[in-house]
């Protein structure tokens, strides 16, 4: 019934006005990505001028085009998207089997276990300690510092135990009578049908590899340089700037020639947009365990 | 068959002996013990470099083999001028972000709940409304440097519309760092913090709204006296860990978006333990530093926790 009347008077001031305000938030909420890209998309030598706001004047890709011909960004990228793909695709299996196991009531220590892990979301050594422990780890400007300590996340694993613990048990119990053992059963038949879950804690982390960069200033140094990082000292740092519009690559030259000058507004809004495409591309994905995830998360404390 | 059958079940039979039921476990141990060895290594060996707090650290002794300097670096911290001022500081901007931006995304998922019609538009709103969570702060900051910068997108729209008469430094004027800081903040978290807010009001039963309309009650009305006290749980516990979490602050914002020009109030606790720490290299003080902040953080929440039973009779523990 409530439903009929409100068909009757659709539209009300009330909703008009609550339309208009969202509409208002969310171009408020795009509009630093909308504006990047646009930036990004203009001619470096008009974008100086000032005053791209909603639409760029003078289309160009010669922006992208230059950056992708600097080394240090390639290289930075490359990094980027090695530290994004290992670092995924290591700590989602690692995250489903430690999470399996602890999903187990009947597995010996699975008390222990779980308490250790959740003492974990709410203590932690700080600062100095951890980078000490990184250093003795021997994990200094170590690739691996990228992979290993985000192996396991106490939260991912408390989603993923949720799940698990909500499969039908018969779905084991085949297998286990014809003689499968826990790691047949697991890979075989518990990865596969919990794809859902498997495949958005791996674009989680996926996310979390690729916007780190607190762990590149920490432990990694120039050798293990990501592009968040490149973002960040171009930031910081305007001779990393004028390195990167200075360059000797004959990609560069023939752009010169075409009357293309890099300025740091462009190189800078470039970068950002390479950093931000990936993600944009993939957080729709997420949504649907958002509720699950921050649930978990805010229980945490 | 049938023995196998029996076995699978008594796997967790405790008559059995601890020897006989761990070798029947042992492909499951195989599965869980890595990540037992992880949480080990990478939480609990730094929870035991706390103990530096209490040594003077020296780096050719390691840890365990520094010798103790007692409550000495606690001692330095109650002497600590500049440590009072990022303690200021911390509390001043989380004060910000508990008033201004605490009520946010309630409002904000208020707004999206009320909406009825349009669900393509309620969607598009949503998934647009998460995405600055996704980003990162190193993209936030150099959006925010150019934007705002005296050439950017900011100063020269309000150049033409006569609203000042030449470029204003933003990010380098104490009252509109603030201001940045605030604004940041809630752009980047209201949407997702939204989330569990509209979770709470879409299991509030319909019903209730239903009875409400055969008695006349107005949008509004429905809004104060039924969706409002439903989420009156959430509420208070974000509300709760928000407090708790006050003399925490977000150290890359902070880190990336402060200068010399507003460092009077943009250095927070948490820069300035990676300054003392890592820019000083003094690792004993500044775990001192990071172990009161882990104290005053457990302290904040009891007393939140405390004080909202006293009032609202709910609590996270």
């Amino acid at each position: 019934m409530a439903r009929k009347i409100k068909k009757l008077n659709r539209y009300t001031p009330f909703d008009v006005f609550n339309i208009a305000l969202l509409a208002i938030i969310a171009f408020m909420a795009f509009y630093p990505f909308w504006n990047v890209l646009m930036i990004s998309l203009n001619d470096p030598t008009d974008t100086l001028q000032g005053g791209i706001t909603l639409w760029f004047r003078k289309f160009t890709l010669a922006n992208y085009n230059h950056i992708f011909n600097q080394s240090a960004f390639v290289r930075a990228f490359f990094m980027s998207v090695a530290r994004t793909l290992i670092g995924a695709s290591t700590s989602v299996i690692f995250t489903a089997a430690f999470s399996y196991g602890l999903s187990k009531k009947w597995l010996i220590g699975q008390k222990l276990f779980m308490t250790l892990l959740v003492i974990t979301m709410y203590v932690s050594g700080g600062l100095i300690p951890t980078f000490l422990n990184i250093k003795n780890l021997g994990l200094y400007q170590n690739f691996l510092v990228y992979i290993l300590p985000a192996l396991l996340n106490s939260y991912n694993v408390i989603i993923m135990v949720t799940y698990f613990r909500g499969l039908p048990a018969e779905l084991e119990e085949s297998v286990r009578i014809d003689g499968g053992n826990d790691l047949v059963i697991f890979f075989r038949i518990v990865l596969p049908v919990s794809m859902p879950v498997v495949a958005t804690i791996a674009l989680f982390n996926a996310v979390g590899q690729w916007n780190s960069w607190f762990d590149t200033m920490l432990y990694g140094g120039r050798k293990l340089m990501t592009m968040q990082m490149f973002l960040v000292e171009l930031i910081q740092d305007a001779d990393q700037v004028r390195k990167l519009m200075s360059s000797g690559s004959s990609i560069a030259a023939s752009l010169a020639k075409l009357g293309y000058k890099p300025n740091v507004e462009s190189i800078k809004a470039t970068a950002m947009m390479i950093t931000a495409i990936p993600i944009i591309m993939v957080y729709p994905f997420l949504q649907k365990y958002f509720v699950k995830g921050i649930m978990v998360g805010s229980l945490k404390g | 068959m049938g023995k196998k059958n029996e076995m699978a079940v008594s796997v967790g039979n405790s008559q059995m002996s601890f020897w006989r039921r761990l070798y029947e476990q042992r492909y499951m141990m195989l599965l869980v013990l890595p990540g037992v060895v992880l949480l080990i290594v990478f939480y609990y060996f730094p929870l035991y470099g706390i103990l530096l707090a209490f040594k003077d650290y020296n780096p050719g002794l390691g840890i365990s083999g520094s010798p103790w300097a007692g409550l000495k670096y606690f001692r330095e911290i109650l002497t600590d001028v500049q440590f009072f001022k990022s303690l200021r500081n911390t509390f001043i901007f989380s004060f910000l972000n508990l008033a201004v931006g605490f009520p946010v995304p309630i409002i904000f998922a208020l707004m999206i709940n009320e909406l009825f019609q349009a669900k393509l538009f309620k969607r598009v709103v949503q998934t647009i409304s998460y995405l600055p969570h996704f980003l990162s702060w190193a993209f936030v900051a150099s959006f925010l440097n150019t934007f705002l910068s005296d050439r950017g997108t900011l100063n020269p729209l309000l150049i033409n519309f006569g609203i000042i008469d030449e470029p204003y430094g933003f990010l380098g004027n104490i009252t509109s760092f603030v201001f940045v800081i605030v604004i940041s903040t809630i752009w980047k978290s209201f949407g997702y913090s939204s989330i569990i807010y509209l979770a709470a009001m879409t299991s509030i039963p319909q019903e209730m709204y239903e009875a409400a309309l055969i008695d006349g009650a107005t949008r509004m009305q429905k809004i104060r006296y039924i969706t409002l006290p439903s989420i009156r749980s959430t509420v208070v516990v974000l509300l709760i860990l928000q407090i708790s979490g006050m003399i925490h602050s977000n150290f890359e914002q902070f880190y990336l978006l402060q200068n010399p020009l507003v460092s009077e109030i943009g250095k927070v606790l948490d820069v300035y333990t990676y300054e003392v720490g890592m820019q000083k290299a003094r690792f004993s003080y500044a775990t001192a530093v990071g172990l009161f902040k882990s104290v005053v953080s457990f302290a904040l929440l009891v007393i939140a926790n405390t004080v909202s039973r006293r009032i609202t009779g709910e609590g996270i523990y």
